[in-house]
């Protein structure tokens, strides 16, 4: 009798233990391995995600649309007393122009990239704070493969986000190159010198570069522009990075340790453009 | 007990894609309240260490899939969590304002704490677990603010629950 309360009161104890033991089994046994389950339950859970999004998204055309449809009728009564008065359908004709080649522009960015590129739409970010991925809506489907670099137009310079780390049917994860297990190739645009950046966490704004040889630091200036090198790298050459931010020599160190500002800000991301690798390109 | 947990399940699930495709628009400095953890934390007060545990372990795989992070990993801490928090069950009477605020500022940094101790045990390389950072107080004082309004949610929900509720 005794013994089987005491049993009842440790029940929790040992299902704490189990649980535990499995969970970190998983941890264990998933650093290294990319775990099939993960994929699948990516698969499914992401589904969803991207339901939500596109249902958000809906409504927000909708909203949009009746406001446009409002602005709209406004603009063709306006019109329409415009045309009666003098004659002003000429004017709409030079709006439409002005529309038009704004949009060719926009579209030259993505015509611009010398890679085979792919727009795409992020419909979820990482569930905890501490993480820092980002679900996109396109996945294997749309050619996406595991590793395909992941960039961004902002502030006209097309800038390095990160690369594909998962990968679903018609979603995919992305690890941006602030996680701290991300690790970058790059180049200084003037001196040429290269190291290796890596991310310092999505709640630090700096990057860091490392194993850039000290007599390199002359010749390294603030606002210096950091780009991918391509050495050997999954990220082709030539991308933006950053700029350099500051430079420090340590005396026990024989490299330098160079802090660096992303071109692209993490948090302002909407729109990303996969690259779409060509085998010849590696 | 499958039916609870099939409840809690339906709706933790519910919040993990609220927070993962919504909550993105309400970012402070790359951080959002953690909406599942608060609600993770009144549904384990309310039903107790066991149910906790195990529906902690399933959501948190849930997480692990849309997450960067090893596969896992917030299973454990999900569980440890609702673990802890189960053991609080019928222990005091939570008020509308005061003890979610107090609840939600102990689980955010049992959260961080764990984060940092499975980042040490398993020698994981990731981002951000710090205890002691402004983004770390982002997400405290985030989650202060939105703790009376999960609470209210969790306690309109009681029908949902089935059970006359002790906190009253």
């Amino acid at each position: 009798m005794n013994r089987k309360r005491i049993g009842r009161n440790f029940a929790d104890l040992y299902l704490l233990i189990v649980l535990l033991v499995t969970s970190g089994g998983f941890i264990s046994f998933t650093q290294g391995v990319r775990f099939k389950p993960e994929e699948i339950g990516f698969n499914i859970l992401s589904f969803f995600q991207k339901g939500i999004t596109g249902s958000v998204d809906w409504l927000g055309e909708t909203l949009n649309s009746i406001n446009e449809l409002r602005e709209l009728r406004i603009e063709y009564e306006n019109a329409v007393e415009q045309i009666e008065s003098y004659n002003g359908i000429e004017r709409y004709v030079i709006e439409l122009k002005r529309e038009n080649a704004e949009l060719k522009n926009q579209l030259e960015f993505s015509q611009s990239i010398s890679f085979e590129n792919l727009p795409v739409q992020i419909i979820a970010r990482d569930p905890e704070n501490i993480f820092s991925g980002i679900v996109i809506n396109k996945g294997l489907k749309h050619g996406i493969e595991i590793n395909s670099p992941v960039t961004a137009y902002q502030d006209n310079m097309l800038g390095l986000v990160g690369k594909i780390i998962s990968v679903s049917e018609k979603t995919s994860i992305v690890k941006p190159i602030n996680d701290k297990s991300s690790y970058v190739a790059v180049r200084f645009l003037d001196s040429r010198y290269e190291g290796l950046l890596s991310g310092l966490g999505n709640q630090n704004d700096h990057l860091l570069i490392q194993y850039v040889k000290k007599i390199a630091a002359p010749s390294l200036n603030k606002n210096d522009l950091v780009i991918t090198s391509g050495m050997k790298s999954i990220f082709p050459s030539g991308i933006y990075v950053g700029r350099i931010d500051s430079v420090t020599a340590r005396e026990y160190d024989s490299s330098l340790e160079i802090f660096v500002q992303p071109v692209i800000n993490f948090s302002r991301l909407e729109y990303l453009i996969v690259l779409i690798r060509d085998e010849d390109d590696l | 007990m499958i039916k609870d947990l099939t409840k809690i399940g339906v709706v933790l699930i519910l919040a993990l894609f609220i927070q993962s495709t919504l909550f993105q628009f309400i970012m402070i400095k790359n951080v959002f309240p953690d909406f599942l953890l608060l609600l993770f934390v009144f549904i384990s007060i309310y039903y107790g260490s066991v149910k906790a545990q195990m529906s902690g372990f399933a959501i948190g795989f849930c997480v692990d899939f849309l997450s960067v992070s090893p596969m896992g990993y917030h299973a454990f801490l999900l569980t440890l969590i609702g673990f802890i928090a189960g053991k609080l069950k019928g222990k005091f009477s939570l008020d509308g304002i005061v003890f979610p605020v107090l609840l939600s500022i102990a689980a955010t940094l049992a959260k961080r704490m764990i984060s940092l101790l499975l980042i040490y045990l398993f020698s994981l390389n990731y981002s951000g677990a710090s205890l002691f950072s402004w983004n770390s107080l982002v997400e405290i004082l985030y989650n202060m603010a939105i703790a009376p309004l999960v609470y209210y949610l969790f306690n309109s929900l009681k029908p949902f629950w089935g059970i006359q509720t002790q906190y009253e």
